[in-house]
């Protein structure tokens, strides 16, 4: 996808709510670049084991969000552990923003639990 | 720096799931599939670490891909536009916009099929009556084949019977047999029953009901519960328990008026008084149809009767042990049936027993051979008009070359071109289908009405929901089938068009010309495969109503009765009763003759023995046997049923147990025992039962004993007088024409005799012998209308691609004629197009026809499957059909003025 002016970017409360897997992959990139494996052992290292995302699942997300222009492709290198060049993807400024406003999202519902008693506020 | 690579063989990608991913739009691919790829080499390896199983990984990635696909494509063809040469991004298109892009092409496939009426109306109907008649058929062959039997884990219910070994010839089972099953726990559940007619005493007339004395754990093998009261329990076997009775649903509400406090009334039952304990529901028909059962009491089970391994009498019901099969208790069964062999190898070496499973206990062999063959029938009727419609589709597609010509310039891309094609092809199969559904429910109304009635479950058959479903689907199937095409048409042209081909207009005619004619080459070899099936099946049924069943069957009836044992329990009443029934009968008048037997021929009604017979002076081994179905009989019965007597003389009333015993044999038995010899004097004896020698002293001619299709067979008839208490008969009278009232004059002489005893199963001889090939009348009435159907639209076929080709070749015409060819010569050319199609038809048609009749060839009676009748029959009506359909086309083609034809271009 050919980088547009930022102006052409829509304001990212428009892309609210993210579906949970996009949520889920965003987050993971957020900490760094990923290949496409390493996103799902991030993502199922984070679920307890119980989010187990499968290749088209994860591509036809992946697909999506960079069509929104939220991730990007990073520079190919080799893994830290086998070494295999591989193809890597990467958090692009405008969708860091949209990952900090769907949290503040959920901040805002975790915090509304919370006066409703729904859950306990937390330690954190 | 060369990246080092992980041992090969840790991942290698399936094959599968490399072949799934090319399945994926060509876009995603090239910009994905190196990742999927990369990914699902970090799959296995993981899967392979953490022995997660190569199924589930499997399974899921296999699930994964073919979801990834249809949604990419999905999203693929949603979002290319419909516009390609304009050079913007790709508008993205909102579901709102897909929607209403749909709903605008359906509405200009409606419109564009509203302006050729002639056309969609034909084709509607082509369809509707595929569809219809397929639809039809299925829900027959849903609820009489298919649909899950009534009770609970039903493939787990057997029927036990007996076989001779080596043969298809089975037979109901002993009681010392059922003692074995019993007590070693062959079964968890096993049970007997008897069938029997019983009276009960209503409240002017007695009422005939077909009973059943069942062993105590019938219900329970079934699984069946009664859906009023309780069933039958131990209690009610007991010698001095009161009798008990359960009735069926169909007894409860037409005696009963359905009161719901029925349990617990008494009513009399063969001069009995029973206690009503429970009502059964409706479904409980299996494995006799019976309207009552009551409980089978045995005194003692020392009974010699119970114990005999060849008293061949009792019906068997069981329910597998938990963890058996049907192969281990087949095992099972067969051990302990040689055992008994081995014990009595005079009576029962040569015989088996057997589970035989529910199902086909229940339909046996002939009713699933002949729906199936309606199936398959239907389906090529439904192939064909899919064939007919895709025709009529290319002769509309190529007059509207001119409509793609302007769409594929206005922009129109290959997608949107074969979907306008599939949207037109799918109204006119739902159209169709819907009509066809209409036409289903009233076919399937009528199959129900002339199907025979012992055909099991055939009054369930309706159009449920299974069949509505099926009718649905197959509409949409058909429409992507007859929709392929045209479509595959349209593309063509418009890439011929894009090319900027100048030609393209003549060769795409002449290439969906080409595809037309094999079209319809098609379509007549599939018609000849219906027309010889059911030209087969017609010359079948014709033979059959001729067959000479051996008996005058004109002002013949009969009707059956059973003297309840309680009040007629000595043999000498029950001769009594019966002799002096018949002489009333026979001194009656308006009546000819009049007799009583055991059984009627032609299935209609009764019961018989099968027993073995030798001759006197041989000894009693298998191969001196002789196969008979042993029938008692009083004076008069054969002169009433108009059966020649060949030789020798009928019963008289001297013939009792004081005289030498008699019978009187069929052609068929004396030529098996004696051969060529004179039979009248010789004696032969029921070797394993009677063990009586009896003196032959007549000899009648061969009825048509189970059905007007049985083959040959040897009977015996013995006197009412000279055998054991036979309280049931079939009384047969023949009246002497001119509508005598020959019912009335029964009822009318039985009463006088005793008021208490019911007449059931009347039936005249002509009724039974219609009853009798009802199943084969109605196979073959289904198949001659079909095949019709099919020609017809073999017809129009060939008549539409004759047009189509005249119509293309005016100019052509107009030439020859100008120069000079006759009409004949024009005429003769039209006639040449029609010849090889139908050559190739017919060839084809013909092979696989004899292929698939040499596969059906025991449903038909006395008809081989090379029959040449029938097949030179298919091959000149479907030639003359050709001819009279090319006829039209080829006349127009000669009346061409060349001046206009000419002038036009």
């Amino acid at each position: 996808m050919p980088p547009m002016p930022k102006s052409a970017w829509p304001a990212p409360e428009t892309l609210l709510p993210l579906k949970s897997v996009d949520t889920l992959i965003l987050t993971m990139l957020a900490a760094g670049d990923r290949h496409g494996y390493g996103i799902r052992q991030d993502i199922l290292a984070h679920s307890d084991g119980k989010i187990e995302l499968e290749a088209g699942n994860l591509y036809r997300h992946m697909r999506r969000l960079e069509s929104k222009g939220l991730i990007e492709e990073a520079p190919q290198r080799h893994d830290a552990v086998d070494d295999e060049r591989r193809i890597y993807h990467r958090l692009t400024p405008f969708g860091h923003r949209v990952l900090a406003a769907e949290m503040l999202r959920l901040r805002a519902l975790v915090r509304l639990a919370v006066s409703r008693q729904i859950i306990a506020p937390g330690r954190a | 720096m060369t990246p080092r690579r992980p041992p090969r063989d840790a991942v290698r990608v399936p094959l599968a799931w490399r072949a799934l991913a090319r399945l994926l739009p060509r876009d995603f691919r090239a910009r994905y599939g190196v990742g999927l790829a990369q990914f699902h080499r970090d799959r296995l390896a993981e899967a392979r670490r953490s022995g997660e199983s190569r199924l589930r990984v499997g399974r899921r990635v296999c699930a994964d891909l073919l979801a990834l696909a249809v949604v990419e494509w999905w999203h693929a063809l949603a979002a290319r536009p419909s516009v390609r040469t304009v050079s913007s991004p790709t508008p993205r298109l909102s579901a709102e916009d897909r929607m209403s892009i749909i709903v605008q092409e359906a509405a200009q496939a409606v419109r564009s099929l509203r302006r050729s009426v002639a056309f969609t109306g034909a084709a509607i109907v082509t369809l509707a009556l595929g569809i219809g008649s397929t639809t039809a058929i299925f829900s027959v062959v849903r609820s009489v084949l298919l649909a899950p039997l009534p009770f609970p884990d039903a493939d787990r219910v057997v029927e036990p019977d007996s076989r001779k070994i080596g043969t298809n010839e089975t037979s109901s089972v002993t009681y010392a047999d059922f003692m074995d099953w019993r007590d070693q726990h062959v079964f968890s559940q096993v049970a007997v029953y008897q069938p029997a007619n019983m009276d009960l005493t209503g409240p002017t007339e007695p009422v005939r009901v077909s009973a059943a004395a069942v062993s105590p754990q019938f219900f329970g093998a079934l699984g069946v519960r009664q859906h009023l009261g309780r069933p039958l329990q131990a209690a009610d076997y007991a010698l001095d328990a009161g009798y008990a009775a359960v009735i069926s649903d169909r007894l409860w509400r037409s005696q009963f008026g359905a009161r719901p406090d029925i349990v617990g009334h008494v009513v009399e039952i063969n001069a009995i008084k029973r206690t009503i304990v429970g009502v059964m529901p409706a479904d409980a028909r299996w494995p006799i149809d019976v309207d009552l059962w009551v409980p089978l009491r045995i005194a003692s089970e020392l009974d010699p009767d119970l114990q005999r391994r060849d008293n061949f009498v009792f019906g068997a019901i069981a329910r597998l042990e938990p963890g058996a099969t049907l192969a281990s208790t087949g095992a099972e069964m067969a051990t302990l049936a040689a055992r008994v062999a081995a014990e009595h190898p005079d009576i029962r070496g040569g015989v088996t027993t057997f589970p035989m499973p529910v199902v086909q206990a229940m339909l046996g062999s002939t009713t699933p051979r002949a729906l199936w063959l309606l199936l398959g029938a239907v389906t090529l009727l439904l192939l064909i008009g899919c064939v007919n419609v895709a025709n009529l589709q290319l002769a509309r597609a190529a007059a509207r070359e001119r409509e793609i010509a302007v769409r594929v310039a206005l922009g129109a891309s290959r997608w949107r071109l074969v979907r306008q094609s599939l949207v037109e092809s799918s109204a006119l199969g739902l159209a169709g289908g819907l009509l066809g559904i209409a036409i289903a429910i009233w076919l399937v109304k009528g199959i129900v009405a002339i199907a025979p009635q012992d055909v099991p479950r055939i009054a369930t058959a309706s159009l449920d929901r299974w069949a509505l479903g099926f009718g649905l689907v197959i509409s949409m199937g058909v429409s992507l089938l007859f929709g392929l095409a045209p479509a595959v048409h349209a593309v063509r042209q418009r890439d011929h068009l894009a090319m900027g081909e100048g030609g393209a207009r003549a060769s795409v005619g002449r290439r969906g010309a080409r595809t037309r004619r094999i079209l319809v080459t098609v379509e007549l070899a599939l018609s000849v495969v219906l027309l010889v099936g059911a030209g087969l099946a017609v010359r079948s049924i014709t033979r059959l109503r001729r067959v000479d069943t051996g008996f005058d069957r004109r002002n013949v009836l009969t009707a059956s009765i059973s003297l309840p044992g309680i009040k007629y329990d000595t043999p000498a009443q029950v001769v009594a009763f019966m002799y002096q029934l018949r002489d009333r009968l026979a001194a009656a008048p308006g009546i000819q003759a009049a007799g009583i037997a055991s059984a009627s021929p032609l299935g209609a009604g009764g019961f018989y023995l099968g027993r073995e017979m030798v001759a006197e002076g041989r000894d009693p081994s298998p191969a001196n046997e002789v196969s008979i179905n042993w029938n008692v009989a009083t004076p008069g019965y054969f002169a009433a049923l108009g059966v020649p007597l060949m030789a020798g003389r009928d019963f008289r009333l001297t013939d009792d147990t004081a005289a030498p015993p008699v019978m009187i044999v069929n052609q068929t038995f004396a030529t098996r025992m004696f051969g060529a010899e004179n039979p009248i004097g010789r004696r032969a004896m029921s070797s394993r039962d009677e063990k009586v020698e009896r003196e032959i002293i007549g000899v009648v001619g061969d009825v048509k004993y189970y059905a007007a299709a049985d083959s040959s067979r040897a009977l015996v008839w013995v006197p009412y007088a000279q055998h054991n208490a036979w309280h049931q008969g079939i009384i047969t009278v023949r009246a002497r024409g001119g509508g005598v009232n020959a019912l009335g004059v029964v009822r009318r002489e039985l009463h006088a005799l005793d008021p208490n005893i019911a007449l059931a199963d009347v039936v005249t001889m002509d009724e039974a012998m219609s009853r009798s090939m009802a199943g084969d009348s109605l196979v073959a009435i289904l198949l001659a209308t079909f095949a019709s159907l099919a020609l017809v639209l073999a017809a129009i076929g060939v008549f539409g691609v004759l047009s189509y080709a005249v119509a293309q070749r005016t100019r052509e015409m107009g030439i020859r004629l100008a120069l000079g060819a006759r009409p004949r010569d024009v005429r003769r050319l039209v006639a040449g197009e029609t010849a090889p199609m139908v050559c190739a038809g017919l060839a084809v048609g013909l092979a696989v026809a004899f292929g698939l009749a040499r596969l059906a060839r025991s449903m038909w009676y006395e008809v081989g499957p090379n029959d040449p009748a029938t097949f030179v029959g298919v091959a000149l009506v479907l030639g003359v059909v050709a001819i009279v359909a090319a006829l039209v086309p080829a006349r127009r083609a000669a009346r061409v003025d060349p001046v206009i034809a000419i002038r036009n271009e």
